[in-house]
């Protein structure tokens, strides 16, 4: 069983002389967007791409974790939905309360995944289907199912501040990308995320305590959804139960195209970074360009199939 | 010598020619759906696609795929284009807010339709609101059927069964007491129950189920739903119950193409429409705005009413469905 897990596994390996293959897609894009239109390359749609990508982006650093240790985080989505109505409900008493309070939350949940996970033994993948289901029906029941207002004015101008001409979103994007690739290459807790992706019998027998490693896996899983969920309040300037439906699969769909795999153990957040300033790009061209929305649907999964195709198939 | 002055000739002439293709320059407008998945919200989206060309303006727009979030970015991809006016249909009020600003700060027109954001239209480059009164367009409904009921029995006389839409949305609260304003005027019309179908047409059929059972022959004379869907689907259980008494005595609110078929065929009384209609106000109103002419802050659409009790709402249906089916439009 394991035997065969390893050889599929073999088979799937992404081959690390694909690793100059994504920034020579990146900067493909990056050219070709700039050929295909002119206002592609000005400082404003640099900002709005940026801006546009945050909560995806931000939603991606913890879903390569997660990807690394071998699992999946379905819920985060709904985290992101119910961190907005906690810090909408909470912002009117206190803004700090209301931050703190949504991150305590997001990071509970995490630790539910985890402890849920590593005690019945569930597929993650049908395990974080149910708690997408169950966390977005509390935000509605705690939110009526209306949007929630109070969220400050000062808190809201947040998403959209600036610094130096680059949004300040920019610069708290590049330093969680850091901090996640520093644990992940330097803390034991971090290596010990890929031993269990790779082969959690062998980390195992390795003295590495698999189930601890899963349940703090899901756990920055969570915290890193509430930090998307902070900034997605911010940025839509209200608490919306029913918002960011499906913004796991693009948190999925950035670190797949960076070469994650989804059978744990490989994954860079650096090249998860790129992914999903890849996708951002196409979307971005694609709307300056004013392709039907229908049709915008095919080319993101196009480029999913020829960035793990060509992949896959090199190994 | 010679040699620049054909220089300066043929520099004259590109410039001429520039000059005639700037002045020919048609006005580009931008336009943002919030969502694409309901007929209604796609019938909205060709309707300003149609109404653009018709006018003779160009057209970009794009799909909030549903979450404010994504329209918010994707206006923002619009606006870069440096459009001569935005056309915005927000998710949500609240946060799409911050679309006006963007406006003020690029100085480009913005009109809302069917839904506003929180700022008041008619202040700075929000220029109009255009949409509909669910209130007055229910009230005219109710109003039609208080006369019809007079015109059949005599006097203002009758009862009404109700199916509402979705328990507590806008549309839902403004149907309910927009009807009940008209009727309540004539103290003998009566409505007699009223229960949520939730808008879908098989909850309509499920709820009319349980009125005919309790309410037997002759003391039902009209049945009201909120929307088209559930009234198809009260008509499916009328049907199937064998209550052709009440055959030809169905209003509802929308005005969908398969209601009005029905309402050609005299199994329907009469819808209000609320049609997902409003590019050509909105164009027009941005053509006036960039001609300097003013334009009305707040636009409340007319609704017309459907139906086949005089020969005038008879003609006027009939044109009305024809066109339908030879411009195959939904609604």
């Amino acid at each position: 069983m394991f035997k065969e897990q390893a050889q599929m596994k073999d088979k799937v390996r992404f081959s690390s002389s694909s690793s100059m293959l994504l920034p020579l897609v990146f900067i493909i894009v990056v050219i070709a967007c700039a050929a295909v239109s002119p206002m592609f390359f000005t400082a404003e749609n640099f900002r709005n791409i940026i801006v546009g990508s945050a909560t995806f982006g931000i939603l991606a650093c913890g879903m390569t974790v997660v990807l690394v240790s071998g699992e999946i985080d379905l819920s985060v989505g709904s985290q992101i939905a119910l961190t907005s109505v906690v810090m909408a409900t909470l912002a009117p008493k206190s803004l700090t309360l209301a931050i703190i309070g949504s991150l305590f939350v997001s990071l509970c949940i995490g630790l539910i995944n985890g402890i849920l996970l590593t005690k019945t033994k569930m597929p993650s993948f049908v395990l974080t289907l149910s708690t997408m289901g169950i966390v977005r029906s509390l935000a509605l029941v705690i939110a009526n199912g209306q949007p929630v207002y109070g969220v400050p004015r000062s808190f809201a101008n947040l998403s959209n501040a600036v610094v130096g001409n680059v949004p300040l979103v920019a610069y708290a994007m590049i330093v969680m990308y850091l901090l996640t690739w520093f644990f992940l290459k330097y803390t034991t807790l971090g290596r010990s995320i890929y031993a269990v992706g790779s082969n959690s019998e062998s980390a195992r027998l390795s003295g590495i305590n698999v189930n601890r490693v899963k349940i703090a896996t899901y756990a920055i899983s969570g915290f890193v959804a509430g930090l998307a969920g902070l900034f997605y309040t911010s940025y839509v300037t209200l608490g919306l139960p029913d918002g960011a439906v499906d913004y796991e699969t693009q948190a999925i769909t950035a670190a797949i195209i960076g070469g994650t795999s989804f059978f744990g153990g490989e994954g860079k957040v650096f090249n998860t970074f790129l992914g999903l300033f890849i996708v951002g790009m196409v979307k971005n061209i694609l709307n300056l360009m004013g392709v039907s929305p229908f049709v915008q649907p095919i080319a993101i999964g196009v480029l999913i199939i020829i960035a793990v195709g060509v992949r896959t198939r090199k190994s | 010598m010679r040699k620049m002055s054909s220089v300066l000739l043929a520099i004259v002439l590109v410039l001429s020619v520039a000059a005639m293709g700037f002045a020919q320059k048609k006005p580009l407008i931008a336009f943002s759906q919030c969502t694409m998945n309901h007929p209604w919200r796609i019938a909205m989206t060709n309707d300003v696609v149609y109404w653009a060309e018709k006018l003779g303006v160009d057209l970009i727009w794009n799909d909030g795929e549903g979450d404010a979030a994504v329209q918010l970015t994707k206006v923002r991809d619009l606006l870069l284009q440096n459009p001569d006016a935005l056309i915005i249909s927000p998710f949500q009020a609240t946060a799409l807010d911050p679309v006006k600003q963007l406006c003020d700060e690029k100085g480009i027109p913005l009109v809302c339709i069917d839904r506003s954001i929180d700022s008041e239209p008619g202040t700075d480059m929000y220029i109009s609101f255009i949409g509909k009164d669910n209130t007055k367009i229910s009230k005219e409904l109710g109003e039609f059927v208080a006369e019809y009921l007079n015109e059949i029995n005599g006097e203002y006389k009758g009862n009404i069964v109700e199916i509402q839409e979705a328990v507590g949305s806008s549309a839902t609260i403004e149907r309910y007491n927009g009807f009940r304003e008209a009727i309540e005027q004539h103290p003998d019309i009566n409505i007699i129950a009223t229960q949520s179908g939730h808008g879908y047409r098989v909850e309509g059929t499920k709820v009319m189920e349980n009125y005919l059972e309790r309410f037997p022959k002759g003391t039902i004379d009209i049945v009201y739903t909120h929307s088209d869907e559930m009234g198809l689907g009260a008509l499916q259980a009328i049907k199937a119950a064998g209550r052709t008494e009440l055959i030809g005595r169905l209003v509802t609110i929308d005005g969908q193409r398969a209601a009005i078929k029905t309402v050609v065929d005299g199994e329907h009384l009469g819808i209000a429409d609320y049609a997902p209609y409003f590019g050509e106000a909105a164009i027009k109103s941005i053509l006036d705005y960039l001609e300097g002419k003013p334009v009305e802050a707040v636009q409340m659409l007319d609704s017309n009413l459907y139906h086949m009790v005089t020969p005038e709402g008879k003609n006027f249906t009939e044109n009305y469905y024809n066109r339908m089916l030879a411009e195959d439009l939904f609604y």
